[in-house]
C-alpha cells in the first residue's frame, strides 16, 4: 500500500516536476551550504596503486574535504564550526546513527549514539584508519568479511567487496545556520587480501574537473573559460559547457551470474551560484548536466563547478566571476 | 425479462421478512413473470372526475408464484385508487422467481396505472370474427408487454406472455385502438378494419421509466456475512463521477476509504488494497482497472450485480484480511439485442441472442487513448511523441453462454484484460526501454448449477492466464507469467428449515514464472542509497507451482424464530516454492431479529493471508515469511425505515499480526533477512450506511465511516512505534443521490467530504553528498494530515426511445465547483518550501449509447 502510494507520488511528483512551483531553486546559494565532500586516500608516490585514490583500506589515511559555501559569512570559514563523524556499522544489521533520520536531525546526538568524531575544522582534514577504535576497525574487519562471503552467495556481489563508511559532516556559521552532509567512503580490501585490482572491486579514483567555459558553439568546442576576465556579460543568456580532465574511468560490474562487464563510470556534473539563473533545471531547481543556459547577473558572483563519477569520487572547481557590463 | 432480472437480483428477502415466506439464500436465477394479470374496477368517484393516475405497490410473491403480500407505498392521486389497485394485484398470478433453481418468494414494487376508457361495453364473444391480431412490445427494448389491454370500439383483449392479442368484435371502417398497459404509456392507433380480414399489427408502447422495472430491493440476499452492501447494475450505473463504471462505485460506500487521485485502489477498514480479493462469479482475477484507474476490466454491461463485504466474510471465502467484492455477471437475453457505447476514453460494443435452447453474449471494449495522442501529440509535444512508442493501450472482453444440461443450468464463459504502455527513448538498448508496462489477464470458465432434492451443486472450474512485465531501462525489470487453474464447488444441504450446511473446495493452483532484475534492496530506515553505481543489479529467475487448497464448511441454523447463526470452518495451505503453509479460520456471524424491520448482527473470525510473490523471493525478499493473520470482530444494526429507506450502523474492529514488513535483522550468516512477520496492526471504526432503495424516481445512499487504521513496524527499523496507516482517513462521507425525471432524464450528484491523508512531515534536511541531492529527513511518521478533502460530481443522463433501439447520452462532471484538493505535498530541494499537487480539477466528460 505505501508502495503503492509512493508511486502515485512519484507520478506527481513528475508532474509537478515538469512545472515550476516557485521554488527558491537548489542551484542558488543564499546562505551557509554544504554543497560536496570528497575523500582521497594518501598514498605514497611510490604506491603501486596510483594517485587520486578514492577507497582507501583499513591501513590507509584518508584526506577529507568539503566544498562549503558561505555566502554571507566569511570566505575563507573562519566563522564556520565544521565537524566530521563517521560510524562503524551496526550489529546484527542495526542502523549505523550517521545514516538513521532520527539522529541527523540532531547531530548533536551523533556521538552519544555511537559516531566517533574523526576530524573538525574546515580545511582538509586527514582521517587515519588505523586510528580508529578498535571495536570500529573490528566490525569494518568483520563487515567486509561478510561483504566476501555475500559475493560467494550472490554472483553479482562479486564485484562489490567493500564496505562503505558512513561520514558525516556538519558545519555551523556564527548566524546558527547549520548545515549537514552525508558522504559514503568506500573501504575495500587491502592488497594483501586481495589481487589487486581484479579481485572483488576495482577501487575508485576521485575525477578532476578541468575548466568551465561559456561556449561560443552549440557543441561546446570552444569558449572562454569562466576563470578569465569578462568571460560573462551582465544580462546575456550564454551557454556554460563544463569539461573534466579526463574521459570517465572504466570498470567492471558483475552481471547477475557473476560475469564481470567493463563499463565507463557515468559523470554527472552539478552547479551552484550565488546570482544568475539557470534554464530549463525543472521545479526543484537542480542545475545539473555538462552544459546548460546561463543568465548572468550584474555584479560579481561565484560559480561553483561539481563533478561525480557515481562510484563516490568527486571534484570540484570554484569560479569568481565578475561580468562585463 | 433480462431488465427484470437484473432489477430483482437484489430485493430478496431478509431474515426479516415474514413468516410465511422463506428466506430465500443464493442467487436469483428467474426473475419472477407476471402470467395472470388482473383489471382493476375503476373507482367510479375517479371516474365521474376523471382521474387518472399510478398506484405504486410492494409485493411479495411467494414459491408458487402467488401474491403472499401486498403493501401500497404511494396512493396515487386519488384516494380511491389504492383499494382498488390492492384488490388487483391481490389476484395477480407470477411465474415464481428461482433462486439458485428453485422457485422462492421475492419481493418487488409494482406499479398500477388507472387510465380513462373512452367506452366500456360487454366483452365480444368468442366466435366473433378476429379483426385484429398481433402483438404489443415495448418500444427500444422491443420486449414483449404481457398483460396489456388492448380495445377498440369497447371490445377488448389482453396480451399473454409472449405479447399477443386476438381482438374480436369490431366493426368495419376506421377505428381508434388504443392500447393500455400499467408500466407503459397508453398508445392510441387509428386502424381501418375491413369486413373479413384479421389485419395483423404489432404496437410497441413507451414505458413510463427505461429503468429496471421501477423495481426493488429492499434488504440483501441472505447471506453469512452480518454487513453485505449489493449494488445493482442499473441501480447505479448513472452515479457521478464513475462515467458509469459500477465498480468505481464500490469506493463510495462505507469501509472503503478515497484513493488518491480516484484511482481504484480498494482499502477497506484500513486494509491494504491487495489484501480484498475481487472475484468474477466465483473466479479471482488480479486487477480491477485498466491502468488503476480509467476503468473498470469487466464492462459493467455484463455485470448483473456487486456483492461487497468489507469484512467478517464468510468461509467460502479467504487468502484475504480486507474484504470481498463478488462481481455477478448476467445472462444474456434469449432476444437478439445489441449496445454499443463511446466516451472519452474508449468504445465498446456487445450483442446478444438465442443459442440453442440458451442464450449468449458476447462484448468488447477498447481504448482510443492511443488513436488520440497518435494525431495529437505529434501536434503539442514532438519530443514525447517520438518517445511513446505505444500509447496507453487497453482492451477487455467478455464472452458467455448459458445453456441448461443435465437438470441443471451450465454456463461457460470467457474474460480477460490486457494493458499495454511502452516509452521507447532512441538510446535504450534493446530489449530494454526507458519504460515498458504491460498487465494481462485471461480466464475461461465454466460452472453448472443443479438442484436436486435438499441438495444443490454449484461448481466453477476456470483456467487462466496471466502476465505482468514492468521494465525500466536497465535498471529494473519485472516478467511475470502466471497460469493458473480454479475450482470451486459448494455442495449445499437443506437438512431442515431451520438448518442448512454448506461444504465446499476452493482450490488454486498457479504454475508461476519470473524474471526479475533490479538494483540490490536498500537499506530500510537509512539515508540515501547504498551502492550507487546504478548499472549493476541483482537478478532472480524460477519457475514453479504454487498450490493453494481449502476446505470449508458451514452451518446456517435458525435457532429460534428470532435468532439466526451462522458459523463456519476454513481450513487454508499453501505450498509455494517447496516451501508450505497452512493456517485454520474458524468464524460465526449472528443475527438477531429484535422487532419487524430491527435486526442485530455480530461476527467473529479469524483471516489468514499468504505474502505477497515479491516479498518471498529468496533475492528481493525472505522465503520463510509466514502468513499474515487477522481477527475481525464487529456488531451492528439494521434498521428498515420508511419511504424505502432503510439504515445500517456497523461497528468492527480488526487485529493484524505477522504483517510482512521490513526489517534490518540479519540471518545467521550475517545475511540482512529483508522482511520478517514482525508487523502489527489495530483497526478500528463505525460505518453507517442510510439507503434509499430507487422507487419513485429517485435513490441515493449517504455512507459515513469513521475509522483507524495503525501500523507497528519491525522493532529492528527506527523510529519504532504505532503509526498511522498510509491511507488512515478519520471521516470518510458520501453523498450520492439521483432522480429520475419525467421524458428520460436522471439527474445526479454526489457529494465527498473526506479526512486528508496523513503525511510525514520532514524535520530538515542533509547533503547526500555521493550524488549531489538533499535528502529530506522524515519526522515522526504520519503524523501530520492534508487538509480535507471536499469534491461535488453531477451527472445528466437523457434517453431517447425509438421503436427499436434507444440513444442515451452522459454529461459526468468531476469536481463542478473546481475546489481545489490536496493529493499531497510537493517539497522544494532541502524541504523548507511546499506546495500541495492538487487532485483532479473540473472534469467533464461525455458518453454516447445506442441499444437495439
Amino acid at each position: 500500500m505505501v508502495n503503492a502510494v509512493r508511486r502515485l507520488a512519484a507520478i506527481a511528483l513528475t508532474a509537478v516536476l515538469a512545472c515550476n512551483p516557485g521554488f527558491e531553486p537548489q542551484y542558488r546559494v543564499t546562505d551557509l551550504r554544504i554543497l560536496g565532500v570528497r575523500a582521497e586516500v594518501i598514498v605514497d608516490p611510490a604506491d603501486p596503486r596510483g594517485t587520486d585514490l578514492a577507497d582507501p583500506n583499513l591501513d590507509d589515511t584518508v584526506r577529507l574535504e568539503a566544498l562549503i559555501a558561505n555566502p554571507k559569512g566569511q570566505a575563507d570559514l573562519s566563522d564556520v564550526d565544521v565537524t566530521w563523524l563517521a560510524c562503524a556499522p551496526g550489529q546484527g544489521g542495526a542502523l549505523p546513527p550517521c545514516v538513521d533520520p532520527t539522529f541527523l536531525q540532531d547531530p548533536a546526538s551523533l556521538v552519544s549514539a555511537g559516531a566517533f568524531p574523526i576530524a573538525k575544522g574546515a580545511k582538509p582534514s586527514d582521517f587515519s584508519l588505523t586510528a580508529l577504535p578498535a571495536p570500529a576497525r573490528d566490525a569494518f574487519a568483520a563487515a567486509l568479511e561478510s561483504a566476501r562471503r555475500l559475493a560467494f552467495s550472490e554472483p553479482t556481489f562479486q564485484c562489490r567487496i567493500y564496505v562503505e563508511i558512513p561520514i558525516v559532516v556538519v558545519a555551523e556559521s556564527a548566524t546558527g545556520r547549520r548545515d549537514v552532509a552525508l558522504k559514503r567512503v568506500r573501504l575495500v580490501q587491502k592488497p594483501a587480501d586481495a589481487t589487486f585490482p581484479y579481485d572483488g572491486y576495482l577501487p575508485n579514483r576521485n575525477p578532476v574537473v578541468k575548466d568551465a567555459i561559456s561556449a561560443t558553439d552549440d557543441g561546446c568546442l570552444g569558449g572562454t573559460s569562466l576563470g578569465a576576465p569578462k568571460a560573462l556579460s551582465a544580462g546575456a543568456t550564454k551557454t556554460l559547457c563544463a569539461q573534466a580532465a579526463s574521459r570517465p574511468d572504466e570498470y567492471f560490474i558483475c552481471g547477475a551470474d557473476g560475469t564481470r562487464n567493463w563499463t565507463n563510470e557515468n559523470l554527472s556534473w552539478q552547479w551552484y551560484v550565488t546570482a544568475g539563473e539557470f534554464k530549463d533545471v525543472g521545479g526543484l531547481g537542480n542545475a545539473e548536466g555538462s552544459h546548460l543556459d546561463f543568465t548572468t547577473p550584474q555584479g560579481t558572483f561565484t560559480l561553483w563547478l561539481i563533478l561525480r563519477d557515481g562510484r563516490g569520487g568527486e571534484a570540484w572547481k570554484p569560479f569568481d566571476v565578475t561580468p562585463a557590463p | 425479462m433480462g431488465i427484470l432480472v437484473a432489477a430483482l437480483l437484489s430485493s430478496l428477502l431478509g431474515a426479516e421478512d415474514p413468516p410465511a415466506s422463506t428466506p430465500p439464500q443464493g442467487t436469483l436465477t428467474r426473475a419472477p413473470e407476471l402470467v395472470e394479470p388482473a383489471t382493476a374496477e375503476y373507482p367510479p368517484e375517479a371516474k365521474a372526475a376523471g382521474v387518472e393516475g399510478t398506484v405504486v405497490l410492494s409485493i411479495v410473491i411467494d414459491a408458487e408464484g402467488e401474491v403472499a403480500q401486498a403493501v401500497v407505498t404511494d396512493p396515487g392521486p386519488h384516494p380511491s385508487f389504492a383499494a382498488a389497485a390492492l384488490h388487483a394485484v391481490q389476484q395477480f398470478r407470477f411465474r415464481p422467481a428461482e433462486i439458485d433453481g428453485k422457485p422462492a418468494a421475492v419481493e418487488i414494487e409494482y406499479r398500477y396505472q388507472f387510465v380513462l376508457e373512452k367506452a366500456a361495453s360487454p366483452p365480444p364473444r368468442a366466435e366473433e370474427p378476429v379483426v385484429l391480431t398481433g402483438r404489443v412490445v415495448e418500444r427500444g427494448t422491443r420486449t414483449p408487454v404481457a398483460g396489456a389491454t388492448v380495445e377498440s370500439q369497447g371490445a377488448t383483449a389482453d396480451t399473454g406472455p409472449d405479447g399477443r392479442f386476438a381482438l374480436r368484435g369490431v366493426a368495419p371502417g376506421d377505428v381508434i385502438v388504443r392500447v393500455v398497459s400499467p408500466e407503459h404509456e397508453p398508445l392510441s392507433v387509428r386502424e381501418v378494419v375491413e369486413e373479413g380480414k384479421a389485419r395483423e399489427v404489432e404496437y410497441r408502447l413507451t414505458r413510463r421509466r427505461y429503468d429496471p422495472y421501477e423495481a426493488v430491493v429492499r434488504g440483501e440476499r441472505r447471506r453469512p456475512e452480518v454487513s453485505v452492501h449489493t449494488l445493482d447494475t442499473e441501480e447505479v450505473r448513472t452515479v457521478p463521477g464513475t462515467q458509469g463504471d459500477v465498480l468505481k462505485v464500490l469506493q463510495n460506500l462505507p469501509g472503503v476509504a478515497r484513493a488518491p487521485f480516484g484511482i481504484g485502489l480498494l482499502v477497506v477498514r484500513g486494509s491494504e488494497p491487495n489484501e480484498t480479493i475481487v472475484y468474477v462469479d466465483g473466479i479471482p482475477i488480479p486487477l480491477l482497472f485498466h491502468f488503476g484507474a480509467v476503468t473498470a476490466v469487466v464492462n459493467s454491461d455484463v455485470v448483473q450485480g456487486i456483492d461487497f463485504v468489507p469484512g467478517n466474510f464468510g468461509a467460502r471465502f479467504g487468502r484475504a484480511l480486507g474484504g470481498t467484492v463478488e462481481l455477478r455477471t448476467r445472462e444474456a437475453k434469449r432476444e437478439w439485442h445489441g449496445a454499443t457505447q463511446m466516451d472519452v476514453y474508449d468504445g465498446r460494443l456487445e450483442v446478444e441472442g438465442p443459442v440453442g435452447a440458451g442464450s449468449a453474449y458476447a462484448a468488447i471494449r477498447r481504448s482510443w487513448i492511443d488513436a488520440v495522442l497518435a494525431v495529437a501529440l505529434p501536434r503539442v509535444a514532438p519530443d514525447a511523441a517520438n518517445d511513446l512508442r505505444v500509447a496507453p493501450r487497453y482492451y477487455d472482453y467478455q464472452a458467455k453462454v448459458t445453456h441448461p444440461l443435465l437438470g441443471g443450468m451450465a454456463s461457460l464463459f470467457a474474460f480477460g484484460s490486457d494493458d499495454l504502455l511502452t516509452f521507447v527513448r532512441p538510446e535504450d538498448k534493446p530489449g530494454r526501454p526507458s519504460f515498458h508496462l504491460s498487465t494481462a489477464f485471461h480466464r475461461v470458465g465454466a460452472s453448472w448449477r443443479r438442484p436436486m432434492g435438499a441438495l444443490t451443486n454449484d461448481v466453477v472450474l476456470a483456467v487462466g492466464k496471466d502476465t505482468f512485465d514492468v521494465l525500466r531501462g536497465e535498471a529494473f525489470g519485472v516478467l511475470t507469467g502466471i497460469e493458473s487453474v480454479t475450482l470451486r464447488d459448494a455442495l449445499g444441504w437443506k437438512l431442515s428449515d431451520s438448518l442448512s450446511l454448506e461444504m465446499g473446495a476452493d482450490l488454486y493452483l498457479r504454475r508461476l514464472s519470473y524474471e526479475v532484475y533490479a538494483a540490490p534492496p536498500g537499506s530500510p530506515g537509512a539515508v540515501g542509497d547504498q551502492f550507487q553505481d546504478s548499472p549493476s543489479t541483482v537478478a532472480e529467475r524460477a519457475t514453479g507451482y504454487w498450490l493453494s487448497p481449502a476446505l470449508y464448511a458451514e452451518a446456517d441454523w435458525r435457532a429460534t424464530p428470532r435468532l439466526r447463526l451462522v458459523a463456519g470452518l476454513r481450513a487454508d495451505t499453501e505450498r509455494r516454492f517447496s516451501r508450505t503453509r497452512s493456517w485454520l479460520d474458524p468464524r460465526l456471524s449472528a443475527f438477531y431479529s429484535l422487532r419487524e424491520g430491527t435486526t442485530l448482527v455480530a461476527g467473529a473470525g479469524l483471516y489468514g493471508s499468504p505474502p505477497q510473490p515479491q516479498l518471498t523471493s529468496p533475492t528481493f525478499g525472505n522465503p520463510d515469511l509466514l502468513s499474515e493473520r487477522a481477527v475481525h470482530l464487529s456488531l451492528g444494526v439494521k434498521q428498515e425505515l420508511p419511504y424505502q429507506s432503510n439504515l445500517e450502523v456497523t461497528g468492527y474492529y480488526k487485529r493484524l499480526w505477522d504483517l510482512v514488513v521490513r526489517t534490518r535483522l540479519e540471518d545467521d550468516a550475517g545475511q540482512p533477512l529483508r522482511y520478517s512477520n514482525e508487523g502489527r496492526g489495530r483497526i478500528y471504526g463505525v460505518e453507517l450506511m442510510l439507503r434509499r432503495e430507487l422507487a419513485r424516481g429517485l435513490y441515493g445512499w449517504l455512507s459515513w465511516t469513521i475509522e483507524r487504521s495503525e501500523r507497528i513496524n519491525d522493532p529492528s527499523v527506527t523510529p519504532y512505534g504505532w503509526r498511522l496507516f498510509a491511507l488512515d482517513q478519520t471521516h470518510v462521507v458520501a453523498l450520492i443521490a439521483s432522480y429520475r425525471l419525467a421524458g428520460e432524464w436522471i439527474l445526479g450528484t454526489r457529494v465527498r467530504v473526506v479526512s486528508g491523508n496523513p503525511y510525514t512531515p520532514p524535520v530538515g534536511s542533509v547533503l547526500d553528498a555521493d550524488t549531489g541531492s538533499v535528502r529530506c529527513l522524515p519526522g515522526a511518521p504520519l503524523s501530520q494530515r492534508l487538509p480535507t478533502f471536499f469534491q461535488t460530481d453531477a451527472r445528466v443522463d437523457k434517453r431517447w426511445v425509438f421503436d427499436r433501439w434507444m440513444f442515451s447520452a452522459y454529461v459526468d462532471v468531476q469536481n463542478v465547483s473546481n475546489h481545489e484538493n490536496a493529493e499531497f505535498r510537493f517539497r522544494n530541494y532541502d524541504c523548507t518550501q511546499t506546495v500541495p499537487v492538487p487532485s483532479i480539477p473540473f472534469f467533464p466528460t461525455i458518453g454516447l449509447r445506442a441499444e437495439w
